[in-house]
């Protein structure tokens, strides 16, 4: 429920005199909107009508960030409930569970696991977050011990701090420093006031924990009361059926009601809901399609990890953009001078399921991709992307030319009807027609293409 | 509405062996045969016109001048070709189309301002489409200051707010019908068009015709200024002469979200009460859509 | 400001669709509300999990894969081993009459080698009430004849087009085929290979049908996964890595609304079968899963 132009052009002054910058007053209004200009951008607002400007263009869910620096995490500013109404922004943080009561080794390792699982898919680096720091030992000084150890040598990582024990979550904090904005978990009905004051002093984001979204909404306007606006929700969802129902709730809650308790983004804890490893995986699969801010797990696997990455990556891509990769010759199985060569589309499914299947061929190959601004063979072609003419002026600037020794190109099948104009363009080259989708490729490879 | 004629298009076979061979009749025809139908601008759509753009633009205006009275709305993305055909046309012309791209602000905008035409300006920029009716209102409002600045007025814009087919995007269709309803608050004394038989591409031949008139209906009441048209379709002339009242306030029944007896209608109500409700993103779109209840 | 639960409730419903025969029939669909929503709807049926056999694999699997609550046979191949359209029928009918449970028939995908196959399978697998398909705009009108006279159900299957989906589900029922013996089939592709565009469909689908009430795409989803997600080469090169690659596949897609899920791995299908029957409890006391 994003603000509309329409819905604040009648608080502007409505004379048009264009001192905003902007032709008209709702041209303004539609810059507010946006978030591309700020109230104070028109000089004639009176202070009550730019206060509820201020208000109105709050977003229905705040964003909040975790950790300092380059590596912080941001979460919430959702605008849907649906990924295709619009996009969802701002994709949730992986945070790996480590608690005082695991031995150095145990804690040494899950700190460089977390360092080293970092995955490179069309060109993006994809890698867990925030590392949870859960006190469970009893004894204070481990805890803040652990905590210590992370703060210096995990310095660039974001951290969820965890304790029931109110006391060594607010030593743990001193500890590891307010300035470095870690998430103080969990706020509840019993120590709300206590972190309240102690915040006061030294902000930093918090997490809120009750029985149900009802009872989390009763604290944050509390805190909010407060002044503290820095949080994420924890309504304790039991399994998948319950956060589903919480998680949705909170957010038709914020979106469609525009109710202020509850817009915020929230954390989801799949490591206390079960035990079984596959089965946690699973329920932070569904957590990250249905709305969690932040995703804690017990534990990071390179097989475990890297699936639920993809899909964050997925479930978080702009559906109104199609996905792309660059342009280049990509070399795959460790291509030669005989190696045969393909040319397709920078369409990122597309480059996916060709070198995919290049790959499993084990044939050395090479991979023209052309940049035909993420369309697919298809739409390429039909918009004039994809055609004799720009094929052939991207094969002369590719440099793939150099890289082998004969002058043998692959075309997709679906545009085997330009054959004959692209061997005008490119008279040095022999065109063949390769398969129309890519599960042939390997058939294509195995076989040795037939020059 | 303004009626735009646009039925003289290269992409018509007739039309570019006619143009290639120089023979005026059968462009002629079409221009006397629109020009009766009662049309209010000719559009003469010559296309990217690569190769000759100017001698063709130059030769297609002479040409259509002698046979109708008309004004022109020059179609092409040759600024080249524009030029030639806006420096020999006798009436106030209009150019379509310029946009928000760079380059269409570096060669087209100006040749407006110096031939004092109209200039059709749509909201595609360098970004491209922009998604919904805001995005369209931030790009058209860049794009209207840079025409202000090189000495357009207002009243010479005429802006297509881009309409994507029905069978693509629905709600792109919707989000077209907020935009202008905005317009005028937007840019106060700004035109508007519309290719309006886009809408109905990707839907089978037979189906275009009641799609493509129930929009004009509706964004007749948002505010549409004019469109460009099938010229010979005789039942969206008559509707925007206003000689079928009847079907006209039944599609506003259906953008107020009335209910609707559709039992007491005639088929021919009916489907334009069916073909509203498509467009109002109502019913989803399937190309059966006048076949259901 | 008062919390109150923004509870919806929708004017549409999914139908039920019943595969199979006899006792050993299941139903599948017939919600009022979105997956996982026992808050303010009715699931009266969970997710039903199918395990995929081809014919290649057929024998040393059945062991594991009589298990599974339906059978999907895979017919993609067949045609590479030499069998003709008899034998083929013939041996789908053998399969289909041995296992017990309700079977789907996926055919060659190929729409002019399905006009011919599918029917045929569907003559000789008569009265069993298979889930048939893919049936596709190109093949509709002689598959869905058949179907009707030999009292079976349709997958209709179009590529994430929900406009096109709605078209074909048109053009059956025109055929004579009601909407409670229809599967849509909106392409399911895997997780890193353009799951997010099977999601978003089912997901709009699934809108159409409850909150538009849109009649022609209140049919229930099914994602044939298994063989996309396994072709991948994250599975591939690492079984476990395939198992969540095909589980989180699976679980994205159930949450976006598919009613049926064609599996291929047995551990999988153990592994999702775990987390319906721990976490789509019953737990508000409404009628539910
Ligand atoms: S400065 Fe204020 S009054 Fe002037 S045009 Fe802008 S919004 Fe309107």
């Amino acid at each position: 429920m994003a603000v509309k132009g329409t819905d604040i052009k009648d608080k502007l002054p409505g004379t048009n005199c264009k001192e905003c910058g902007m032709p008209t007053c709702f041209g303004f209004a539609m810059k507010l909107a946006s978030g591309k200009a700020e109230p104070d951008n028109c000089p004639y607002l009176d202070p009550q009508v730019r206060e509820e400007l201020e208000d109105l263009l709050a977003p229905p869910m705040k964003l909040v960030t975790i950790g300092s620096g380059a590596q912080a995490v941001s979460i919430g500013e959702e605008e849907v409930m649906f990924r295709h109404e619009k996009t969802f922004f701002h994709a949730p943080g992986f945070a790996l569970l480590i608690s005082d009561n695991e031995t150095e080794e145990e804690i040494a390792g899950k700190i460089k696991r977390i360092r080293e699982l970092q995955f490179d898919r069309v060109g993006i680096n994809l890698k867990a977050d925030l590392l949870a720091l859960h006190f469970t030992s009893g004894e204070v000084a481990r805890y803040v011990a652990l905590v210590k150890k992370v703060a210096t040598e995990a310095s660039d990582i974001g951290v969820v701090l965890i304790s029931e024990d109110t006391e060594a979550l607010l030593k743990a904090l001193d500890a590891y420093g307010a300035e470095k904005k870690p998430l103080l978990y969990p706020v509840t009905a019993d120590n709300i006031v206590k972190i309240t004051e102690y915040i006061k002093e030294k902000p930093t984001p918090v997490g809120v924990k009750a029985g149900s979204v009802e009872e989390v909404a009763a604290l944050t306007a509390k805190l909010r009361a407060a002044g503290i606006e820095e949080i994420v929700l924890d309504p304790d969802s039991k399994n998948l059926a319950e956060a589903v129902r919480d998680q949705t709730l909170i957010r038709r809650a914020a979106l469609k009601k525009g109710f202020r308790p509850l817009g915020f983004p929230s954390i989801t804890f799949p490591c206390f809901m079960t035990e079984e490893k596959q089965e946690e995986v699973l329920l932070a699969a569904g957590l990250i399609a249905k709305y969690a801010g932040i995703v804690v797990l017990s534990n990071m696997e390179s097989h475990s990890i890297f699936p639920l990455l993809v899909e964050r990556l997925n479930i978080y891509t702009d559906p109104r953009r199609p996905m792309t990769v660059e342009e280049k010759v990509y070399e795959i199985n460790e291509p030669d001078k005989n190696a045969p060569v393909i040319v397709t589309t920078n369409f990122a499914l597309t480059y996916f399921a060709v070198s995919s299947e290049m790959e499993i061929s084990k044939v050395p190959s090479y991979l023209c991709i052309q940049d035909t601004e993420g369309l697919c063979v298809l739409a390429a072609w039909s918009t004039g992307k994809f055609t004799a003419d720009t094929i052939s002026s991207y094969i002369k600037r590719s440099g793939i030319a150099d890289k082998i020794s004969h002058r043998n190109l692959i075309i997709p099948g679906y545009v085997a009807q330009i054959k004959g104009e692209l061997e005008e363009e490119l008279p040095d080259w022999q065109i063949i027609v390769g398969a129309r989708e890519a599960t042939g490729i390997p058939a294509m490879l195995k076989l040795g293409v037939k020059y | 509405m303004i009626l735009i004629g646009e039925n003289i298009n290269i992409m018509v076979k007739v039309i570019s062996k006619a143009l290639e061979e120089r023979n005026p009749e059968p462009i002629q025809k079409l221009a006397i045969a629109q020009t009766e139908a009662g049309v209010d601008f000719l559009d003469l759509n010559l296309g990217p016109a690569r190769k000759d753009g100017e001698a063709q633009m130059e030769w297609l205006v002479r040409t259509v001048q002698e046979a109708s009275t008309l004004p022109l709305s020059l179609d092409t993305t040759n600024p080249v070709a524009m030029e030639a055909g806006l420096a020999i046309c006798r009436d106030k012309a209009l150019i379509n189309s310029a946009s928000g791209k760079q380059e269409s602000i570096e060669k087209m905008l100006p040749l407006a301002q110096k031939y004092s035409a109209g200039v059709i300006i749509s909201v595609l920029n360098d970004e491209g489409i922009p998604s919904d009716a805001a995005g369209r209102a931030e790009s058209i409002m860049e794009t209207i200051s840079t025409a202000n600045e090189l000495g357009i007025s207002n009243e010479d814009i005429w802006v297509d707010p881009i309409l994507l087919p029905v069978s693509v995007d629905q709600q792109q269709v919707v989000e077209y019908m907020e935009f202008v309803k905005m317009l005028a608050d937007l840019a106060p004394g700004v035109k508007s068009t519309v290719g309006l038989s886009n809408l109905s591409n990707g839907t089978p031949g037979e189906l275009r015709g009641i799609l493509n008139r129930t929009y004009m209906i509706m964004i007749g009441r948002c505010g549409q200024y004019s469109a460009i048209v099938d010229a010979f379709d005789k039942e969206l002339i008559s509707i925007n002469k206003g000689e079928m009242t009847g079907i006209t306030e039944l599609v506003h029944k259906v953008m107020d979200g009335e209910d609707i007896d559709t039992a007491s209608l005639s088929s021919k109500e009916r489907d334009y009460v069916k073909t509203a409700a498509v467009i109002m993103g109502k019913v989803l779109y399937s190309h059966s859509w006048l076949e259901l209840d | 400001m008062a919390y109150e639960a923004a509870i919806e409730t929708y004017s549409g419903k999914v139908e039920e669709v019943t595969i199979g025969k006899g006792e050993d029939s299941l139903r599948v669909g017939g919600e009022t509300t979105l997956p996982f929503h026992f808050f303010e709807g009715r699931l009266p049926n969970p997710p039903k999990l199918a395990l995929e056999v081809s014919h290649q694999r057929q024998l040393d699997r059945s062991e594991e894969a009589f298990k599974a609550e339906i059978i999907s046979l895979q017919l993609l191949g067949t045609d590479a081993e030499g069998k003709d359209i008899e034998e083929i029928a013939a041996m789908t009918a053998e399969i289909v009459r041995s296992v017990g449970v309700p079977v789907i028939v996926y055919g060659t995908g190929e729409p002019e080698r399905d006009r011919e196959l599918l029917p045929k399978v569907a003559e000789a697998c008569a009265g069993e009430g298979l889930l048939l398909g893919p049936v596709k705009k190109e093949n509709y009108r002689e598959i869905a004849a058949a179907c009707l006279k030999y009292d079976h159900r349709l997958i209709a299957q179009t590529p994430l087009d929900v406009n096109a989906t709605k078209q074909l589900n048109i053009m059956l029922t025109k055929e004579g085929i009601s909407t409670d013996r229809i599967v849509i089939d909106p392409l399911s592709s895997a997780l890193g290979y353009g799951m997010e565009y099977s999601y978003s469909a089912m997901e709009r689908i699934k809108l159409a049908a409850l909150a538009h009430n849109d009649k022609m795409l209140q049919m229930p989803i099914i994602a044939n996964i298994g063989g996309e997600c396994w072709k991948v080469k994250e599975a591939k090169e690492d079984d476990a890595q395939g198992v969540l690659w095909e589980g989180i596949t699976a679980l994205c897609f159930i949450l976006a609304g598919a009613n049926i899920l064609i599996l291929r791995s047995p551990h999988t299908y153990k592994l999702i079968q775990q987390i319906l029957s721990k976490h789509l409890k019953n737990y508000d006391n409404r009628e539910g899963y």
